[in-house]
């Protein structure tokens, strides 16, 4: 009899961990890559949850330079051929495929369920990561120019102070950058590269494409019942150069370091011509061209070191995460002007403390490439928008690049997984 | 008796190991693990430097009429900023420069933009260390952040100019020097200097009752240089109180006010250089440099 018991509750057990198997088996989740991926984007979260939530996952390389729409019909027939076309449980067209985009890959989802009519839908709600759903602002800046003009207007203030100091062109600053890779960066860095290098895609991803705007007027007309969530990200200061040192190192500190050096290289540089000012002006000498010439090259040093100081700001500017703000604040300016007297020896100049109020520019919260408001979707619930700190546009895909033991991205995802509606994935 | 002799010979020997390792220890302790530490010991085993410079620097930028009408990305270019420094300089027989640099980070607050992202959470440089052609970087801590080289010229023409001053340096072996080694023909004074200056390649340009404009070039410095200087005196207290440089194409690049103190001491420095936008624009950059207890020490044996 006892034995009947025990080998009926095992029965019920196996029946249940075998039912609860094929449950969590159910969901399908296409990891959908971004602009500047393959099918490797994805790979650290897709195992981490293949493995915790038994997720049947489509993870491929999709063509990203053929426009957003073009990109969507890549996702459409992958899943058709990786889940099978059909309504079946487990099927493409299964109500709960879940989508989960990065960058522009949130848009493929978005473009996948717009284009897809009723009894063909490929998700049952989608994640947006990162991605520019009101358009990438990066991409007007490349189409405006403003990207080209502001590295030409960097190239000048990162080179007078070489220039002056007679140094030759390209100058090694320090062991790993040089002034042309300064120059350079705004433009040779692989996401502004990759928008470039796909006119059609970075047409679509400009704020106010017709693409993004057909994309939102469908979701927000025609389908908003659609469970979706968006996560975005914010990158500590100074975004750019972490998200550079990501894309250049997998990391986003080994840049940082590096600039730091450079931006002290050219202090240094600006000090001791500063220093030599000093010394000649102030000494009975009549070397007064040396102080002259040591006055100008001190200055062509210092335009160098304030151009890595405001590059995030300037940077910001073209991503379109400034404001344009009044600030005031205290200026240290010439006691009367351009004459010959001041508070000093008679028949020189003098300095005093002022306050002052003017337009100043401001950064805004971003992922180093999108701003906080594109990458949020509007018109959900607060509760389904998710937040990573610390995170740049690339490395939210691997958050244990960061080095902090701490995996932001999948404390997020798991938050989302363990939700009591549609989003529950156990 | 020999027990207690080779007991005490034992002990001696003891001894004379404590001292010596102690001594090994300490002298091991005293070696800094950082190179520029060893330099900077070499340098002062070799010698003191010949001259010492020390003082504290406030510089502010601002932009002359900002408006609101310039675009998001000219207007990221001309925040107003303001930094502060404090700066010892030697100089050494040998031309080598050391240039300790601190930067007094919390100044910053005299122009606090107030930026709505998470601030940066690495290390930044406070100190910086120049000792001839190597840079060390530091943080708060002291902790090393970074080494690497920097092509700081030397200063060998400066030490033969302060060498020749001898023990006591009057202003007249000052001027012998420099005029010795600049191959100029300064004479003694101001007003001979200015009677001289066409055969050191200077122009007087104006000349009032308390002013002097000369045009000069930099080539003496060196012949690369093809900028030039217009250079204002004031005569009553020998001073440069301005200058102004202008490329090949007699285009301003650059001017500058000089102020200084009771003592004629260096405290305030005015630039104005106009600056280009990323829109074509054109604004007027100012740097206003204010440069407290500046202060030098010859040391001429």
């Amino acid at each position: 009899m006892k034995n009947t018991i025990y080998k009926t509750i095992f029965f019920i057990v196996l029946i249940f961990s075998a039912l609860n198997t094929f449950a969590q088996q159910d969901r399908n989740v296409a990891w959908v890559h971004g602009l500047d991926g393959n099918a490797s984007s994805w790979q650290h979260y897709n195992q981490i949850f293949d493995a915790e939530r038994n997720l049947n996952s489509l993870r491929t390389t999709y063509t990203t330079d053929i426009g957003i729409t073009n990109s969507a019909n890549q996702v459409i027939t992958s899943m058709n051929t990786f889940y099978g076309n059909g309504n079946s449980n487990s099927g493409a067209n299964d109500s709960q495929n879940l989508g989960i985009g990065h960058s522009m890959g949130g848009l493929m989802i978005r473009g996948v369920d717009k284009i897809t009519g009723s009894g063909t839908k490929k998700f049952g709600g989608y994640i947006t990561v990162t991605s520019p759903n009101y358009g990438a602002p990066i991409s007007n800046s490349i189409l405006d120019g403003s990207v080209q003009s502001a590295a030409a207007n960097a190239c000048n203030k990162v080179k007078d102070g070489p220039i002056a100091e007679l140094l030759s062109l390209p100058w090694a600053i320090s062991a790993n950058i040089t002034t042309d890779y300064l120059c350079d960066i705004f433009i040779t860095n692989d996401l502004v590269q990759n928008l470039q290098g796909t006119p059609s895609t970075n047409a679509d991803l400009r704020v106010g494409s017709p693409t993004i705007n057909a994309i939102n007027y469908y979701t927000d007309n025609n389908n908003s019942s659609i469970p979706r969530i968006s996560i975005w990200a914010e990158e500590n200061s100074p975004v750019h150069w972490r998200m550079f040192s990501s894309s250049v190192h997998n990391n986003d500190a080994t840049l940082v370091n590096d600039i730091n050096t450079a931006r002290n290289v050219y202090n240094g540089f600006y000090i001791y011509n500063t220093a030599m000012v000093g010394f000649y002006a102030s000494q009975g000498f009549f070397l007064w061209h040396k102080v002259a010439l040591h006055t100008y090259r001190a200055t062509q040093w210092k335009k160098g070191r304030d151009w890595i100081d405001d590059s995030e700001n300037i940077w910001n500017s073209l991503i379109k995460t400034t404001r344009s703000e009044q600030e005031t604040y205290w200026a240290l300016i010439d006691v009367f002007g351009n004459v010959w007297d001041g508070d000093n020896t008679t028949g020189s100049l003098g300095l005093h403390w002022e306050q002052r109020t003017r337009w100043v520019s401001v950064n805004y919260p971003s992922d180093g490439l999108l701003p906080q408001y594109t990458q949020e979707l509007q018109g959900i619930s607060s509760g389904n928008r998710y937040k990573v700190n610390g995170a740049n546009h690339l490395e939210i895909r691997n958050m244990t690049t960061d080095g902090n033991a701490i995996d932001e991205t999948a404390v997020e995802f798991r938050k989302i997984f363990d939700r009591d509606d549609w989003f529950e994935t156990n | 008796m020999k027990t207690s002799k080779t007991i005490y010979i034992l002990v001696g020997v003891l001894l004379f190991s404590v001292l010596f390792l102690t001594n090994c220890n300490q002298d091991f302790e005293e070696i800094p693990d950082d190179i520029s530490k060893i330099a900077e010991k070499i340098a002062e085993k070799s010698g003191k430097s010949l001259i010492e410079i020390s003082y504290e620097m406030i510089s502010f930028r601002d932009f002359t009429s900002p408006s609101k009408n310039l675009t998001k990305l000219d207007l990221a270019t001309i925040n107003p900023s303001s930094d502060k420094h404090l700066v010892k300089m030697e100089l050494y027989e040998s031309g080598q420069l050391n240039i300790t640099i601190d930067e007094v980070l919390d100044f910053k607050e005299k122009v606090k933009i107030r930026h709505k992202t998470l601030p940066n959470d690495i290390p930044p440089i406070v100190k910086t260390v120049i000792t001839g052609n190597s840079v060390t970087f530091y943080d708060k801590s002291g902790n090393v952040l970074g080494k690497d080289n920097i092509d700081i010229p030397n200063q060998l023409e400066t030490v033969k100019i302060i060498k020749s001053m001898g023990k006591e340096p009057s202003l007249k072996d000052l001027k012998q020097a420099v005029s010795t080694i600049q191959g100029y023909q300064l004479g003694a004074n101001l007003e001979t200097y200015i009677a001289k200056a066409s055969q050191n390649g200077v122009k007087v340009m104006e000349q009032g009752e308390d002013f002097v404009t000369l045009r000069t070039s930099f080539k003496d410095i060196d012949a690369r240089i093809e900028e030039e200087a217009v250079l204002l005196i004031n005569k009553k207290i020998e001073k440069l109180v301005g200058s102004r440089i202008y490329n090949s194409e007699n285009e301003l690049l650059q001017s500058t006010l000089y102020g200084y103190t009771k003592d004629k001491m260096l405290n305030a420095i005015k630039v104005e250089q106009e600056i280009l936008l990323p829109s074509g624009k054109k604004i007027i950059m100012e740097i206003n440099t204010k440069i407290d207890n500046l202060s030098y020490n010859l040391n001429i044996n």
